[in-house]
């Protein structure tokens, strides 16, 4: 009896303890697991999603520091940088370093385009390629640079970038914003090239996609047209998505549907100046002159210096036979013109 | 204890097991990619036309030197054929250009080759017989064919590196034709780069006159190394200056004066194209020219030999984005039905191949994409371009010959396909679009095009079409789309005679068909370095008859004519202006 007593006590005590070391895991398990799909998530650059699970995590522990910390990067590197200021000052008051705390802030300058001492920042990535902040500043100094318009350095930086051998998807990204400096140096082919690449490497990139998109409605609009057409399915930047597969449209000579869709944008967001050069691109292809001006009057009072507007002024005012009209317009043009080229910042030395 | 054992052994494997699966749940979430995109709008459909070359015995190959591996912009032009009746009797024979070699800094001259006609697609090659091999022996490019003594037989302008040779069409040895360099004495200087040309009577004096495409100051002593991918390449045309374009005067006694000052032409323009008719409607031939990597140029004939350039008001400048092209070939034609000539260029890649609509002769507007044209894409270089109605139906459809200059260019081919376009009706307005099955086996396989020429070789009343590469053999076309679909179509031909021979570039003919009226124009140069056949074509679709057909003289003058038979060549021979 007592040997059976004994069995159950035994027994009893080994499930209570299964139960108890199962109750006091469980936390330990979930926490793992949260890392873990947030390592995940940001190996796989899924920024969005990697800063959602950090939220929650947060949530759940809010004195996570390195948390904070993770979570003003990626919002930084989301572009979302009052997030970012927010998830750094926490992690300022729960005590975290004052050196990642400076460069997390530099950081975000550089990404944004602000570039002083990049020169110097660039050349310690270069020295120190194995350095554990190297990825990030190359990041944001690639980035930085195509923000503000040096196609040449971000190169130099995503060159670099690339020799470290990241991981795919960081390797994918890296490869669209070269796509990016290279159709910034005009170089569209080259450009091309690497959007193509990149989502090669990356299906899932809806911005290597759109970029791809984009420059092939130009280049090649009947393989642009899918691409758009699976960014509408999904939802992607909408807006911005439908006005390009307008001038897809445009592009591939279907004229009457894009003549509807425009419509639709320009009911939705009609003061947006690119919307209203567009619609009167598409009436001058449609021979509606009329309907043309009134979008370039538009157009040009919100934007007195957009090219663009100013060259389809040019052809609608041909086409309306006001000859002088016309004159002046190409007198402004080619002012405007002279200007840009004037203004037009180096890009490299020419072949 | 075995049997704690045993649940401990069971909790451990449960523990692990849940947590296998719970791994794998939250690992499996493989990432979904889209299906290929598609790559090309590629139809299948009848053959347009087959290869007829190895049949014909024509073996022709324009080299241009690139063994030398120099990479120089010389080589990147290529070389044009000609399609013109030299020995009158009746049918079209063909001039081909053999461009040259390049030995250390020495620019060698390569003959061309002429084959006669023979009928049944056999030619005969009588480059030797007729002189017309010592005549060629430079580095040549393309030609320009016009009768400029007015003797009844066509003469030839060749054009080459550092030269412009006029050969005039003479009694041969043996009773048949030859030919003579006369530039000398016609006082046609023979300098800088002359590349396209044209003719075309100006001023109404009845001979035709000259303008002559010069491209830019390359030369071994200004030949920039330019780094292509990897190894050196063609540099672009910007590294280099744009040398003056010429236009001569024939003066009518064997000679030119040139006028180039007094007009005067623009100073600024890569010249590669020129293509001569009347464009605005008033019966003089004015002049559009498409340089590379500059404005193209429109010259309206003022009359009394005044020209005035109103490429940019009119809107046949640049695109429609307001920037200039690199342009290469020209033509021109009623495409849309409006009786206006409309004018496409080709162009580099990245830009589209220009399509500018007539609006009322003034005006034109860049129509490419409207018109299809932005569906094929920017990843040609266009050259040789020419309207003609294919396959009979009364509108007129294109032929493109595309081929990179670059050696090793990125995103693109050096050899590229040429394009079949076919216009069709699409949302209200013609469209033109690839034609299905892409016309044949030739249309299918990428090449290094330049020089095209339409000509219908064995006057079956189907437009054929020959083709120049480079360094590689050139192609003739047979035109076999009335064995298929457009079997039972009809067409009506015409072969315009100027009185006492003048020229007759400028003249528009138009033909009232089943409520249609159909126009088509007398042209000098067109295409790229290519001369095609001179004879006025209608297509004429289901139509057995046709109605008022209306020749507008250049210069002056009016005929109409009246239920002309079909499937037929008829020659019209000019009459006193005024007369009907």
């Amino acid at each position: 009896m007592a040997r059976r007593l004994s069995r159950r006590i035994v027994f009893g005590s080994v499930l209570g303890a299964v139960v108890l070391l199962g109750g006091l895991a469980v936390p330990s398990i979930q926490r793992f697991r949260r890392l873990d799909s947030i390592r995940d998530a940001l190996q796989a650059r899924d920024l969005a999603t990697a800063y959602a699970l950090l939220n929650d995590h947060l949530l759940r522990e809010p004195t996570d520091s390195e948390a904070e910390l993770d979570a003003a990067r990626t919002a930084r590197r989301l572009d979302d940088f009052d997030a970012a200021d927010r998830h750094l000052k926490r992690y300022e008051s729960l005590g975290g370093s004052s050196e990642e705390i400076r460069l997390e802030r530099r950081l975000r300058g550089s990404q944004a385009g602000s570039l002083d001492g990049a020169s110097g920042a660039l050349k310690f990535c270069a020295d120190h390629p194995d350095h554990p902040s190297t990825a990030l500043m190359i990041e944001a100094l690639s980035r930085g640079f195509l923000a503000a318009g040096q196609p040449v350095r971000a190169r130099e930086a995503i060159e670099l970038w690339l020799k470290r051998d990241p991981p795919v998807a960081d390797r994918a990204y890296a490869t669209a914003l070269r796509g990016r400096s290279l159709e910034m140096q005009a170089d569209v082919p080259a450009a091309i090239a690497d959007y193509r690449a990149s989502l090669a490497m990356d299906p899932r990139s809806d911005d290597a996609r759109f970029a791809l998109a984009e420059i092939l409605s130009r280049e090649s609009p009947a393989e642009a047209r899918p691409h758009y057409e699976e960014l509408l399915n999904k939802a992607y930047r909408s807006f911005e998505v439908r006005l390009g597969f307008v001038r897809c449209l445009r592009q591939l000579g279907e004229l009457d549907r894009a003549a509807a869709k425009v419509a639709e944008l320009k009911r939705e967001r009609g003061e947006f100046v690119p919307v209203r050069v567009e619609a009167a691109r598409i009436a001058l292809e449609q021979g509606r002159a009329a309907d043309a001006e009134a979008d370039l009057v538009f157009a040009l009072e919100r934007a007195p210096r957009d090219r663009d507007a100013h060259v389809q002024m040019v052809r609608c005012l041909r086409d309306l036979g006001r000859e002088a009209d016309a004159r002046k317009w190409i007198e402004r043009l080619t002012a405007l013109d002279a200007e840009l080229f004037r203004n037009l910042p180096s890009t490299g030395t020419k072949p | 204890m075995t049997r704690y054992r045993g649940l401990l052994a069971a909790v451990v494997v449960l523990t692990l097991t849940a947590g296998a699966v719970g791994w794998f749940l939250l690992k499996s979430n493989p990432p979904s990619g889209p299906a290929p995109a598609p790559t090309d709008e590629l139809p299948t459909g009848p053959d347009w036309f087959v290869d007829v070359t190895a049949r014909t015995g024509i073996a022709s190959t324009y080299r241009n030197g690139e063994d030398a591996k120099l990479a120089t912009i010389l080589e990147s032009l290529g070389g044009g054929v000609a399609a013109f009746d030299f020995d009158g009797d009746g049918r079209l024979d063909l001039a081909f250009t053999g461009g040259g070699s390049l030995d250390g800094k020495m620019i060698r001259g390569r003959p061309g080759k002429l084959y006669r006609n023979l009928g049944d697609w056999k030619f005969e090659d009588v480059t030797e017989r007729t002189g017309f091999g010592t005549a060629t022996d430079f580095y040549t490019h393309g030609f320009a064919v016009a009768d400029y003594d007015r003797d009844g037989f066509p003469d030839l302008l060749v054009t080459g590196w550092n030269r412009l040779a006029l050969l005039r069409n003479v009694p041969g040895r043996d009773g048949g034709r030859g030919f003579v360099d006369v530039s000398a004495s016609a006082k046609l200087p023979s300098d800088r780069w002359p590349t396209a040309a044209a003719w075309a009577d100006f001023d109404g004096d009845g001979f035709p006159d000259l303008y002559v495409c010069h491209y830019l100051d390359w030369t071994f002593s200004n030949d920039p190394h330019c780094p292509g991918t990897g190894e050196r390449d063609v540099c672009a045309p910007q590294r280099f200056q744009p040398l003056q374009h010429r236009i001569y005067r024939n003066i009518g006694n064997g000679t030119f004066e040139d006028r180039t000052a007094s007009v005067p032409l623009r100073p600024d323009g890569k010249g590669l194209g020129a293509l001569i008719t009347d464009l605005n409607a008033d019966g003089r031939p004015d002049v559009y020219v498409a340089n590379d990597a500059s404005d193209n140029f429109l010259y309206l004939n003022r009359g009394g030999f005044r020209f005035e350039e109103v490429g940019k008001l009119a809107g046949v400048a640049t695109d429609d984005n307001g920037l200039y092209n690199g342009s290469m070939g020209v033509d021109a034609a009623d495409y849309d039905g409006t009786g206006r000539p409309s004018v496409v260029v080709t162009n580099f890649q990245g830009e589209i191949h220009a399509l500018y609509r007539n609006l009322d002769g003034r005006r034109f507007r860049h129509v490419s994409q409207a018109a299809g044209l932005g569906r094929i894409g920017r990843s040609y270089v266009g050259f040789g371009v020419s309207f003609a109605d294919f396959d009979r139906d009364g509108w007129e459809d294109l032929a493109i010959a595309n081929g990179h200059v670059l050696l090793r260019p990125t995103g693109s081919t050096h050899r590229q396909r040429p394009l079949l376009l076919r216009n069709e009706e699409h949302e209200s307005r013609r469209q033109f679009r690839e034609v299905p099955g892409l016309g044949g086996e030739y249309f299918r396989l990428l090449r290094p095009g330049r020089g095209l020429a339409i000509a219908d070789l064995d006057d079956d009343g189907w437009p054929d079409l020959v083709v120049v590469h480079q360094n590689e053999p050139a192609a003739v076309l047979r035109n076999i789309a009335g064995d298929s679909h457009a079997k039972g179509r009809h067409w009506l031909r015409l072969k315009l005679v100027g009185k006492d021979r003048r020229d007759l570039v400028g003249t528009t003919v138009s033909l009232e068909v089943n409520g249609r009226t159909l126009t088509r124009f007398v042209k000098g140069g067109g295409s790229y370095l290519s001369t095609s056949d001179p004879r006025v074509d209608f297509g004429l679709g289901d139509a057995t008859a046709v109605g008022k057909l209306t020749v507008k003289w250049s210069h002056g003058g009016q005929r109409t004519l009246q239920g002309l038979a079909v499937d037929q060549e008829h020659a019209i021979r000019e009459v006193e202006p005024n007369a009907k």
